[in-house]
């Protein structure tokens, strides 16, 4: 601390003075501006700005806005029927990839955390891999996929005796499409968070439980499951905040328009449309604020279920 | 049995629970070890059957079961980056805003996350909590006002729309980056200190070179976010040539109808694009899964 005793004897000075005397004050307000900055102009200021747009309707994209109230926030919440198809894609989406990943992912974790496998590392890398991808390879993994002339689904139907089935044509068949891609991409990297979390658990819990003769499954059943709650917490947050902004493979699947039906209309889909294609920027940015708040009582939500709570481990 | 207060780690401890029996420890060691190959058979082998198919030619008759192509040729890549399709120029512009914003927000995050750290001033919980705040935020809802300001400040259309939004770092960058920089020795920097470091000099030569491993985390990260991010580019470029891969990806895929070999060249691109994460996650990945795992323990 050798720039506090150079800075000591003047006793006078305005704290102002003293404050930029003293770099170890100063320096680390510097060093976390520049997050605080970009955030203050990037995201911060535009949301206040959305305050304001949210009771506004624009003119185009000439810049001019007409006052107009609550209508955009009464026409998402009644009027507006991709609101609600919107909202039953995302439950549909986020249930269902909760409901197919998370299971899997816990016996995969266990299995790959087996001491009779060799070469973990390699393994786990093989499943975790899929979700470091592009949405928009995953994409277009999936529209070759369930593509009906030249799809992999197809072909296996047919080299099982089936016959040709039309995946993209189908209301039905569309979720299923989503969820599967959506499996492809996320349960390996759920697993690998539960592996990670099965590696924090103490030793002597377990040990204890070999001791009193438990066998694998109890063992995995009434003791890894119970102390691996934070990291299904933390699963099932991002998993449901990334099913509400889902966009990109459904976006590349269905061209835009949602598939028949509007099977593939998600929240963020939505939103663009309406203020890229028909150029309503109030009405999306009332529609933003909706899906916002949306996110934040899920969230909220599942830190209550969970009793989550971040960065909780160290003083 | 393992005597309490002994670190041993599962496997170990196991082993000798099981030790009188090596028959059946053998046994499920292959039984293991084929469940896990048929599981990653499954999972990988579509992912081998369309890279396979984007060396096939247009014409040939496809199994797509089977990853060997029917007649190979590189006609999907040489059509790619020929001249009616161009992807090179998009790959180009990719790299270009991937890169810096990836180098501006690297070291934004770790001065920051080794402020909140390391550093003792007033406001820094409260600050930590703020970005805690930010990072639990569904700020991507916000795209619209976004676009808007963006607008106003004459970026739309301008590759410093697409970079200034990235450079500070990131909530969940420098929440990472802090929960690292935890680890380093406070006794560490005390020492330099003393030997009359300034604070530039401290961070620049003692922090920086050990906090490799943390910064390869977050640059994998915030690389892998520009380069695999859709909507934000989509909505912002609208000239052709500032175009970058992803949005000019699914424009291309738009065509398939109009064009029988816009397809094709979609899919061969959108492997090839895949190749970039692909290859940052197997040289990071090390770091990777114990650094993103030890900020949500607990």
């Amino acid at each position: 601390m050798a720039n506090i005793a150079v800075a000591q004897p003047a006793k006078k000075r305005s704290p102002i003075i003293e404050f930029f005397s003293n770099q170890t004050k100063w320096t680390p307000y510097l060093f976390v501006a520049p997050f605080f900055i970009t955030f203050a102009i990037f995201t911060l200021y535009p949301m206040l700005r959305a305050v304001v747009m949210g009771f506004q309707k624009s003119l185009g994209y000439t810049g001019q806005w007409e006052w107009i109230g609550f209508a955009n926030y009464i026409e998402a919440l009644t009027i507006d029927s991709r609101m609600l198809t919107s909202l039953q894609n995302f439950v549909y989406f986020a249930l269902g990839s909760l409901l197919t990943q998370l299971p899997c992912a816990f016996l995969l974790a266990l299995l790959l955390t087996s001491p009779a496998l060799r070469a973990k590392g390699l393994w786990r890398t093989l499943f975790f891999i899929p979700s470091v991808l592009p949405g928009v390879t995953m994409g277009v993994v999936g529209l070759w996929f369930f593509s009906k002339t030249h799809g992999f689904a197809n072909a296996l139907v047919l080299a099982f005796g089936g016959e040709r089935v039309d995946w993209g044509g189908f209301t039905y068949f569309i979720m299923p499409q989503l969820l599967t891609i959506a499996f492809w991409q996320w349960m390996g990297n759920h697993a690998v968070y539960l592996i990670a979390g099965m590696s924090g658990i103490g030793h002597e819990i377990i040990e204890a439980s070999i001791v009193d003769g438990a066998t694998p499954w109890q063992r995995a059943r009434y003791i890894v499951l119970p102390l691996l709650k934070p990291v299904f917490a933390y699963i099932s947050i991002t998993a449901a905040a990334g099913s509400l902004m889902n966009y990109d493979v459904p976006f590349v699947m269905f061209d835009a328009g949602g598939g028949p039906r509007n099977k593939g209309w998600f929240f963020m889909t939505h939103i663009r449309e309406m203020a890229f294609g028909q150029f309503r920027m109030g009405y999306a940015t009332a529609i933003g604020w909706l899906v916002f708040f949306i996110a934040i009582v899920i969230t909220i939500a599942q830190f209550r279920l969970y009793e989550f709570r971040l960065g909780q481990e160290e003083a | 049995m393992a005597t309490p207060g002994v670190s041993r780690d599962i496997t170990s401890s196991y082993r000798l629970g099981v030790r009188s029996k090596i028959g059946l420890f053998r046994l499920r060691a292959i039984l293991a070890t084929t469940l896990a190959l048929i599981l990653a058979l499954i999972f990988v082998w579509p992912f081998f059957c369309i890279v396979g198919s984007t060396f096939n030619r247009i014409d040939a008759i496809t199994n797509p079961l089977i990853p060997i192509p029917a007649e190979f040729s590189t006609q999907f890549y040489q059509l790619m980056f020929g001249e009616k399709y161009q992807m090179q120029k998009y790959v180009l512009n990719s790299v270009l805003i991937s890169v810096t914003t990836t180098v501006l927000s690297a070291l934004a995050a770790t001065l920051s996350g080794y402020a909140l750290a390391k550093l003792r001033f007033p406001g820094r919980d409260f600050l930590f909590s703020i970005i805690i705040g930010i990072m639990l935020l569904p700020t991507t809802t916000m795209l619209v006002p976004q676009f808007v300001v963006m607008k106003e400040l004459g970026l739309v259309n301008n590759y410093w729309g697409l970079i200034l939004p990235g450079v500070g770092g990131g909530a969940f960058g420098i929440f990472l980056m802090r929960q690292f920089m935890l680890n380093i020795p406070t006794e560490m920097l005390e020492a330099a200190r003393m030997d009359g470091a300034n604070e530039f000099s401290l961070f620049f030569r003692i922090v920086l070179p050990n906090a490799a491993a943390g910064i390869g985390v977050i640059a994998t990260l915030s690389l892998r976010g520009n380069w695999n991010a859709l909507l934000w580019p989509q909505i912002l470029i609208s000239d052709v040539d500032k175009r970058l891969l992803m949005p000019a990806i699914t424009m291309l895929n738009q065509l398939q109808v109009a064009d029988a070999y816009a397809l094709p060249v979609v899919r061969t691109a959108a492997i090839l694009a895949a190749l970039v994460p692909l290859g940052l996650y197997a040289y990071s990945q090390r770091y990777f899964i114990s650094t993103l795992a030890g900020a949500i323990k607990g």
